[in-house]
């Protein structure tokens, strides 16, 4: 017991200290990395106690309170039901969150087993599968998407699956190139001298050396996955209403565009606000990396 | 030459067989019974026989892969089946609803041009001017924005409360400039990057420096020496950009009423209209691998090191 808690202890010292060195690149970086990093943070913050910091239910309808103007109940007014908008954006933060975090799961699911096999193993299964992700790489995804969706039935289930499903490729391929090149290291001639199995090989020596990168890239990708899923939502082949999710908001407020604009400001801000902040957290990652 | 052309168009075949199969595979394991939604556009209120009798017609109750290979031998000739919402054939539909939507791709890749070049030049020559201070702002937010929100503010500002295009639809735009202009915004801020990592690169290089100890002036270094050679990636970039904005045009094609073969294809979607769906799809990813390789091809015309290396 005692054994194993050193070990665990040894290995967390290992991990802080190489990434010790990373975060402090970030941070010493410029200016707008850092507040990239701030705002992920305080956005993941906002997700995680939406249910304690939205001031309403966003689900609740009041037709009395019918497009309110911001008040001290309603904090930016309320929608065409009357529900509080300031609640359905925070909750909005947490469903988007929710999302891409999966879609972005199920990608690395996809594509780390096909990437890391593909790689190691080279010869005619790697020719295979790289004819495969070739044929994804260029299809039109967006477009398979929506027509995945649209076949099936619309709803965040079929929109992940959907979009795990034609965005995997071009992840495959980088994690594969990775895989290639820790293969040729010395440490891996060891490992084999050691007499570990080939799945120790690929996922204990290849794969944590490689996640790093995989983090980075992941990170660099959430933006655009939270603008796909706002897009997927907004013609109604994502979350479908009543669902406080920004993409239904924007939908909801096309309406209103003329009697009440405002509808239509406060979520595109916030998916801006969002994607742009992961994507300043991502360019510091990758030139943190890369240096 | 031919036998890399050859060997492109080689690579066709693959890809048109699994967006097909997928698309169609899809539409078979869909949750609605077609044969049923079929029935009640023509009986109104079918009875069971009359369901079973056009899943019969329709060979819906074949296997899928049977079915499959009849729309294959089909489609090779030139038959993409026929839409179930008005009975009219697919490749007429698309060959009807195509131009608008490559007039649309069209003006936004001549906006994206006219940003991206305008931009990129003027941040690399001026390096750290307000020009590029402005031009990475911009660059940051585009990339950040969502496409169909900045067509909903270019909607209302041009529409509700300018007045110059109908905000409930109707085509009464003849050129889709403000859904264009929408399009080539949002995607410029990648070009702009591009265009000024390639140019600051040229301009740092000997032949650069030499042309300036030859007293030539500074507009001629520019336009004549720096940017032909900075436009090869851009240009390759460009080419697949317009690939996009053809694809890409649907959520924008909706929101401005446009009537063209994206906004169909949602439209398609929404009324479960599977064989106008595949069409689309289907001839979007023909014309998206025809695009690469025409630049490519273009490409390899311009700089003939690629062709040898």
């Amino acid at each position: 017991m005692m054994q194993v808690k050193t070990q665990t202890i040894k290995r967390l010292n290992a991990w802080f200290r190489s990434y010790n060195g990373i975060i402090n690149r970030i941070l010493t970086q410029q200016k707008a990395v850092v507040f990239g990093f701030v705002l992920v943070a305080l956005i993941i913050a906002i997700a995680i106690a939406a249910s304690v910091i939205a001031p309403n239910d966003p689900l609740k309808v009041n037709m009395s309170m019918r497009l309110e103007g911001p008040g001290s109940l309603y904090w930016l007014g309320t929608d065409n039901l009357g529900r509080c908008i300031a609640s359905r954006l925070i909750w909005g933060a947490r469903m988007s969150l929710i999302y891409s975090l999966c879609i972005l799961g199920l990608m690395m699911v996809i594509s780390i087993p096909i990437g890391l096999l593909s790689g190691y193993a080279g010869g005619r299964i790697d020719t295979f599968i790289m004819r495969v992700i070739d044929i994804f790489l260029s299809l039109p995804t967006f477009l398979m998407a929506l027509a995945i969706v649209g076949m099936l039935e619309p709803g965040v289930k079929n929109m992940i699956i959907a979009m795990a499903s034609v965005w995997w490729a071009p992840y495959a391929r980088i994690i594969r190139g990775m895989a290639m090149q820790t293969k040729q290291q010395d440490f891996i001639l060891a490992a084999k001298a050691a007499a570990c199995t080939h799945t120790q090989i690929i996922f204990r020596h290849i794969l944590r050396n490689i996640a790093p990168p995989i983090i980075v890239m992941a990170t660099l990708e959430i933006g655009s996955i939270i603008l796909a899923i706002a897009s997927f939502s907004f013609i109604g082949l994502g979350a479908q209403p009543p669902t406080p999710e920004w993409g239904i908001m924007l939908s909801d407020s096309k309406e209103f565009m003329q009697t009440q604009p405002q509808l239509m400001i406060y979520p595109g801000i916030a998916i801006i606000i969002t994607v742009m902040a992961f994507n300043l957290l991502g360019e510091g990652l990758k030139n943190a990396i890369q240096d | 030459m031919f036998k890399y052309i050859g060997e492109r168009l080689f690579t066709l075949i693959p890809v048109l067989l699994a967006v097909s199969l997928v698309t169609f595979i899809l539409g078979s394991m869909s949750s609605g019974d077609t044969a049923r939604t079929l029935a009640e556009k023509k009986y109104d209120r079918p009875t069971y026989e009359q369901i079973e009798e056009i899943r019969l017609e329709m060979g819906f109750d074949r296997p899928v892969l049977v079915q499959y290979a009849d729309w294959f031998k089909d489609a090779v000739r030139g038959n993409l089946g026929f839409s179930y919402s008005n009975n009219r054939p697919v490749v007429d539909q698309i060959i009807q609803y195509f131009p608008k939507t490559l007039q649309l791709a069209l003006l936004a890749l001549l906006f994206l041009i006219i940003i991206s070049f305008t931009l990129g030049i003027l941040s690399a020559v001026f390096s750290g001017s307000w020009i590029d201070k402005i031009s990475r702002v911009y660059c940051f937010w585009s990339v950040s924005m969502p496409e169909f929100w900045l067509g909903l503010i270019l909607l209302y500002i041009f529409g509700a409360r300018l007045g110059l295009i109908s905000v409930l639809g109707g085509s009464s735009m003849k050129f889709p400039i403000i859904p264009a202009l929408t399009m080539s915004i949002c995607s410029g801020g990648i070009y702009v990057r591009l265009i000024r990592t390639n140019m600051e690169e040229v301009l740092n290089k000997g032949y650069i420096r030499a042309a300036r100890a030859k007293g030539l002036s500074e507009y001629k270094i520019i336009t004549k020496h720096a940017l032909k050679n900075a436009m090869l990636p851009v240009i390759n970039k460009l080419g697949i950009g317009f690939g996009s904005l053809l694809a890409g045009s649907a959520i924008i094609e909706s929101i401005f009423s446009w009537n063209g073969l994206g906004n169909l294809a949602l439209e398609s979607v929404k009324l479960k209209d599977y064989p106008v769906v595949q069409g689309y799809v289907l001839f979007m990813a023909v014309l998206m691998v025809l695009i690469n390789l025409a630049v490519d091809i273009v490409c390899g015309v311009i700089d003939p090191r690629l062709k040898n290396g």
